[in-house]
């Protein structure tokens, strides 16, 4: 055989054996985590597209569904109510924060911020002068993230709502990759999650690892071990990307709860969500890892020992590792 | 029959290396917009339209990448 067929063949072996190696995801290591239905369903298959930050640890969770739809969440009464954001026919929002005077704000497009109550009532329309591609709250300060296609740079900037100047915030910066504009674009994501202590989880899309933000935005990385990591490559096509990080809370006892793709069942069925939580402590260190019996999108509460979560078919149920 | 063999390996290889459900939409989504913008009458008008489209690109790829 020539030594070109032999560098084709080993060509073809590594391209299909790395694509399919690289697409594997991680199998949880504590066992299964049967998943207690408790009522719902809250939502349908559309995306979430923001949650409110919690400002006292039983407050409603208040989210941002398809295009332009609050849901709010109450655990406690085991009660949803949805409610349709007042804006012309069309209008897409993205983001959903809550600030201190408990104001809530999403963006309209890229270029305005609304002022929204829980019934969908539009209270203020702003312009932005930049593009941004999302948006959290912090205090009486709203976080955004610029559209912004370099890398290293800030991830995000303060301003409160009407200001015409942001300033940076905290020290998580954007990665350099050597991809297109628009791929380190998406690669440099940020999305954040709960936190009931000083600090809150922030993640991007590719890496197993949460940074813990502090008020003031300094923020530690951890690396969470036992998460697959996937490659850019299958991230960025594919339409339900396997992820490390889907979504991560931290309760109040400082423990971090992580949802991850992992593995579907095979075969899998067509229904967003993750397969895996895992358990970690404020270091870092794995404190579990769990199979779920059926995908969950959102970790609405963690408190030790217990998750309510939102599971794919959009029920809230109780996960109990 | 080596060459059939390598034919046949070439197609099974690309079936495996293939994404499952590759993000055609936000991709298709791209190249046409990036048609528009080429025939927009003048340079800045065709760079901003392009640069739009980038950004409706990183939009589109924003829900299935981070949505939840």
């Amino acid at each position: 055989m020539t030594r070109n067929m032999t560098g084709l063949i080993a060509a073809i072996v590594w391209f299909a054996t790395g694509a399919s190696c690289s697409a594997r995801p991680h199998h949880a290591s504590s066992g299964a985590l049967t998943l207690r239905p408790l009522f719902g369903p809250a939502i349908g298959s559309e995306v979430i597209a923001g949650r409110a930050e919690d400002l006292e640890p039983h407050d409603p969770v208040v989210l941002l569904v398809g295009d332009q739809d609050l849901v709010t969440i109450d655990l406690a009464a085991r009660a949803v109510r949805r409610r349709t954001i007042q804006l012309p026919l069309g209008s897409t929002c993205w983001g959903l924060a809550r600030l201190r005077d408990r104001s809530l704000w999403t963006l309209k497009g890229r270029r305005a911020l609304v002022s929204v109550l829980a019934s969908g009532e539009v209270q203020r329309e702003l312009p932005l002068s930049e593009s941004q591609f999302g948006l959290f709250g912090q205090g009486d300060r709203l976080l955004y993230q610029p559209a912004d296609f370099i890398a290293p740079a800030p991830a995000l900037f303060a301003g409160r709502p009407g200001d015409s100047q942001r300033a940076a915030w905290g020290d998580l910066r954007t990665r350099p990759f050597p991809l297109s504009r628009v791929s380190v674009a998406a690669l440099n994501f940020v999305s954040c999650g709960t936190g009931l202590r000083a600090e809150r989880p922030c993640w991007f899309p590719d890496e197993p690892a949460v940074y813990l933000v502090d008020d003031e935005g300094a923020s530690r990385r951890l690396e969470l071990a036992g998460l697959y990591r996937v490659s850019q490559e299958v991230l960025l096509t594919s339409d339900n990307p396997a992820r490390p990080v889907r979504d991560a809370y931290v309760d109040a006892g400082g423990a971090i709860w992580v949802l991850s793709t992992g593995a579907p069942p095979s075969p899998a069925p067509d229904v967003l969500g993750g397969w895996v939580l895992a358990r970690y402590g404020p270091g870092g260190e794995p404190m579990g890892a769990w199979r779920l019996s059926e995908p969950v999108r959102l970790i609405l509460r963690a408190e030790p020992g217990r998750a309510l979560v939102l599971t794919g078919a959009g029920k809230v149920a109780e996960a109990k590792p | 029959m080596v060459r059939k063999t390598l034919l046949t390996l070439v197609v099974l290889a690309g079936l495996v290396g293939v994404p499952r459900q590759a993000m055609a939409g936000c991709a298709v989504d791209l190249l046409d917009c990036y048609g528009r913008a080429a025939g927009r009458d003048g340079f800045w008008m065709r760079t901003a339209a392009g640069l739009d489209c980038e950004l409706d690109f990183t939009d589109c790829v924003r829900r299935k990448l981070i949505g939840r």
